[in-house]
């Protein structure tokens, strides 16, 4: 770097500095907060992300939330676009973990998964282990059958973690078939071509009881009581003594940005996921709020990328 | 055989050339040895298309069509190259600007300088379709809930 | 039948909405079917950004009136101006236009309209009757089994390529290729992606049917407006006679005289249309040759409006079953059932055997408005084919730049990837060396989609079958009967000539369309 560079990217730095903490003390939120997220429109997270903006954009002290799409690269591209911008708590990152596994599975990765300060988490969804009765009735048949003959799971990349990692904790190992949707593997788990279904919390609803069981939930957050009830209350990977994996939809900013911003706008973000009309629209779009604060979610988003560290190498 | 550059067996050979040297940099490149827990190289599929290119390519130096010339070479001139890559800059160019002055402005200077540069003539009648064009698919498009990029007249819509 | 989910489902389909988006679609569907370079599939991906804002019907409905009217609009301009709208009206082109040339181009246009309505509703009566039987049987169907399925496909790709066979399958290889750039699918490494990590999503569908279709198109079109070759002039008299009142129309004794090709057509088109790979443009160059091998005093090739009925017979009957390996496999047979699958996985529904059960009311849905578009295509084909062919009248020098517009919005839309944009571009200028060399984009469009299929399938099987290739293969008797049929087709193809036969057919749409 050249003495002239240098000098202007320390000035650069210093009026960032100067002018941020200045303004985030006084105003802090005016105008629009961009709320970037690493998909398409018309998915999923999209049509939660502009939910939640028009729902919630009133516990936002005044300020308009815009949902931006970002999407490429495996959902890295909207990662990369948020360091890109100003830490200034203007711009928001709301992802799920499919950006933190493409940057798990690459040897050079352009970005690392800590470079984001975690604020909380609006929703988070479980890996739940679909079998049909008649094989493994419970956990311990299901480990000792395991330790016996090669047993099939099948489930989309990110479900697949969930039930490696317990898996692997139980001491034993499971023969992980990928699928591309959840559809394929279910419709192969119905026609008894793999032994076991990992599926998310709301499509096992769709399978227990008339044709499986719910064997076990591998996340570390809890189901809504109403869901676990419904699927015959699976034991939790904590009841069994391992750390589980959930898959939060996360949100987080640069983590450069000044620290009364980022508490301001947790505190917001608490204020409005916790709601309840805002989360009574959730319920009734199907995607009930399961809120994390700043604090837990930070820990649970730590544990979560260690957890996936080791359970990646499972699946390559 | 004047024109044996134009053949199917001319176009066999470059394409020997072109598809060889992918397939060499493919070959090359550290990923494409790393095997994959199911015992499959990384590499092995797109070694597979490359090599059933690389086949096919090879079979058209030898093949009954060898020498028969493709149609629409058959007139060929330079230009026929690098005129649809000047088109693709165009258009290429018109996208660049739609993403940063919107839909609404970057459209018409391109559809003036194309539809004069393909001879839409007079030049009145280009201008107003210029015009008139993306105003009535933009509206469409809005209607229909299809959000064009705005650009520097976000503010206005 | 389950008679609550079918009622739900027509209070779904006859709604406003629904009716609007059908009717809208089927009238696109013939206004862009019938411009050169815009075929079923580019229409549906340029509409697939707006279908993702309506309900699930609105969206269906739009879908599929466009592909129902986009398949019958091809023809209007392959019988107007010996233009094809779409490939699939090219055996269209040789008893069209000569009606045309003989001031009968309003008889060739009702015979064909009226044709492809009654193909298509008699395939869509035996979509609906057959599918749900499949869709039970589809379960037997695991990762052996949808491999061999794919082999199936692949092996029929020898009649697709054309007269030379080395250009057809180095198209192959190069869908083969692209499809694999991305992230591997069993382990979700990058491969293939140049070290770009834009890449890594793999190139999308529909960048790549537009760069390869319409962009390709587009260039080939500019180069001949920059060079103003003479074609076009000539058609201009003829096609005035289309307008007027003098014209000839169709008697219902020459509609009904037409009942063997149209039954060849349906027959056809409704096999070929199923098998996942093939597609309208092998059904109506199949029913064509098969109508005219068989019915040699009906003089079909001289300007029989036999041929017409007997190509465009048998390109729309394979509307509706091109659904079925959708429906019942979640595996798209066609680009354009992989564009109406994707319609319906964003609207939260993954096509799978298991939507007869966790979905029905979408299926009688689909069924009603598969039925309900064969009568908006008659009403609205009638009324305004004449109307619209001048479309195709439109000069060049103000279609061209237009719809090289709109093949920039098609392809960001889509996703939003401002990568998807430059990904067609490129791909648009591949699409036209091809064109310039000979080789036909069809086998890189179908090994596009198949083979990314075939590989995953073929490693879950091994993953399954713990690296055993003779248990992978053939573990299941189903599997081994689909490997047989796919044997057969080979030798089929090879010991009957029926490629040979195609390959001629085929050179002939090279020479024909533009």
């Amino acid at each position: 770097m050249s003495f002239r560079t240098t000098i202007a990217a320390g000035v650069a730095a210093a009026m960032a500095l100067g002018m941020g903490t200045a303004a985030a003390a006084n105003d802090y939120p005016t105008g629009t907060i961009n709320w970037v997220i690493p998909f398409g429109a018309g998915g999923g997270s999209d049509r939660l992300s502009r939910m939640f903006a028009s729902e919630a954009e009133r516990h936002f002290g005044g300020a308009s939330l815009n949902v931006e799409n970002h999407p490429g690269a495996g959902a890295v591209t909207g990662w990369q676009h948020v360091l890109n911008q100003p830490a200034d708590g203007y711009t928001v990152f709301n992802a799920t973990p499919t950006p933190i596994i493409t940057l798990l599975s690459e040897e050079d990765a352009p970005i690392d998964p800590g470079d984001i300060e975690i604020l909380g988490y609006l929703a988070a969804f479980a890996s739940v282990l679909v079998v049909r009765e008649d094989e493994f009735p419970d956990w311990d048949s299901f480990v000792a059958a395991l330790q016996e003959r090669p047993i099939t799971i099948g489930g989309t990349n990110a479900l697949l973690l969930g039930a490696a990692n317990v898996i692997d904790q139980a001491g034993a190992e499971a023969i992980y078939v990928p699928y591309g949707s959840t559809g394929e593997s279910v419709t192969d788990f119905l026609g008894g071509h793999i032994d076991v279904a990992a599926v998310t919390e709301s499509t096992a609803l769709t399978i227990v009881p008339e044709n499986g069981i719910a064997l076990m939930n591998t996340s570390s957050i809890a189901l809504p009581d109403d869901v676990n009830e419904a699927l015959g209350n699976p034991p939790m990977a904590t009841d069994l003594g391992f750390s589980g994996l959930a898959f939060p939809r996360w949100v987080g900013m640069h983590p450069d940005t000044p620290e009364d911003v980022m508490a301001r706008f947790a505190e917001m973000f608490e204020a409005a996921a916790t709601d309840p009309e805002v989360q009574a629209a959730f319920e009734a779009a199907g995607e009930p709020i399961i809120f994390l604060d700043r604090a837990a979610a930070a820990a649970d988003y730590e544990a979560m990328v260690r957890t996936m560290r080791n359970a990646i190498g499972l699946l390559q | 055989m004047s024109n044996w550059w134009r053949s199917n067996q001319a176009i066999g050979l470059y394409l020997v050339l072109i598809i060889g040297a992918l397939f060499a940099y493919i070959w090359f490149q550290p990923w494409t040895h790393r095997i994959m827990r199911d015992g499959f190289l990384l590499g092995m599929m797109p070694m597979m298309g490359l090599g059933l290119m690389l086949l096919c390519a090879a079979a058209m130096l030898a093949d009954p069509l060898r020498r028969e010339t493709p149609e629409p070479l058959q007139d060929a001139r330079p230009s026929d190259a690098w005129l649809p890559v000047v088109m693709l800059g165009g258009v290429a160019l018109c996208f660049w600007a739609m993403a940063r002055l919107g839909f609404v402005l970057a459209a018409p200077p391109f559809l003036l300088a194309f539809m004069l540069w393909f001879g839409l003539r007079p030049v009145r009648l280009a201008i107003l379709l210029a015009i008139v064009v993306p105003a009535v698919v933009f509206a469409f498009f809005t209607t229909l809930g299809v959000r064009l990029p705005r650009g520097v007249l976000a503010g206005f819509f | 039948m389950q008679i609550e989910a079918f009622y739900d489902a027509l209070a779904l389909v006859f709604t406003v909405q629904t009716m609007f988006w059908l009717l809208i679609g089927v009238f696109l569907g013939v206004g862009l079917g019938a411009i050169p370079g815009l075929t079923a599939s580019t229409g549906i991906a340029l509409m697939l950004p707006l279908s993702f804002t309506l309900d699930i019907t609105g969206a269906l409905g739009l879908l599929i009136g466009l592909y129902k009217g986009a398949v019958f609009g091809g023809s209007i301009s392959a019988i107007s101006f010996a233009t094809p709208g779409a490939p699939d009206s090219a055996a269209t082109v040789y008893d069209g236009y000569k009606l045309t040339k003989k001031g009968k181009g309003r008889k060739a246009i009702l015979t064909a309209l009226y044709s492809s309505v009654t193909a298509d509703t008699a395939s869509d009566i035996v979509v609906i009757l057959v599918a749900p039987t499949i869709a039970l049987l589809a379960l037997q169907f695991g990762p052996t089994e949808r491999l061999w399925l794919m082999v199936v496909a692949i092996t029929l790709l020898g009649t697709l390529s054309g007269r030379h066979l080395a250009k057809g399958m180095l198209s192959a290889g190069i869908g083969l290729f692209l499809g694999t750039i991305g992230a591997d699918p069993v382990s979700n490494v990058a491969r293939n992606t140049f070290g770009q990590d834009w890449l890594r999503d793999g190139i999308h569908l529909v960048p790549l049917v537009i760069g390869i279709f319409a962009m390709s198109q587009m260039l080939d079109q500019g180069l001949e407006l920059l060079r103003k070759t003479r074609k076009g002039q000539q058609v201009e008299k003829s096609t005035k006679d289309l307008f007027g009142k003098s014209s000839e129309g169709l008697t219902f004794r020459e509609y009904l005289s037409c009942w063997r090709e149209m039954g060849i057509g349906i027959g056809v088109g409704t096999f070929v249309g199923a098998l996942p790979g093939l597609g309208a443009t092998v059904a109506a160059f199949m029913s064509y040759g098969i109508a005219k091998q068989a019915f040699p005093e009906k003089k079909i090739g001289e300007g029989s409006i036999h041929g017409i009925a007997a190509a465009e017979a048998g390109n729309n009957a394979t509307v509706g079953p091109t659904l079925v390996p959708l429906l019942a496999f979640g595996i798209p047979g066609s680009a354009t059932a992989a564009l109406i699958g994707a319609a319906l996985i964003l609207q939260g529904i993954t096509p799978s055997p298991r939507m007869f059960s966790l979905h029905a009311e979408v299926i009688y849905a689909l069924f009603i408005i598969l039925i309900l578009g064969n009568f908006a295509n008659l009403g609205i084909g009638r009324m305004f084919a004449f109307v619209y062919a001048r479309l195709g009248q439109v000069p060049g020098e103000v279609l061209v730049p237009i719809i090289m517009v709109m093949a920039v919005i098609g392809a960001f839309a889509a996703r939003g990837d401002p990568a998807d944009v430059y990904m067609m571009l490129g791909l648009g200028f591949l699409g036209f060396l091809m064109r310039r060399v000979g080789i036909p984009e069809a086998p890189l469009v179908i090994t596009f989609l198949i083979a990314p299929l075939l590989e995953e399938n073929l490693r879950r099987a091994l993953l399954i079958n713990r690296g055993d290739w003779g248990g992978a293969l053939f573990g299941s008797a189903l599997g081994i009967g689909l490997a047989g049929f796919a044997v057969l087709v080979l030798v089929i193809t090879f010991r009957m000539n029926v490629g040979n036969r195609l390959a001629q057919i085929g050179h002939e749409e090279d020479k024909n369309g533009k």
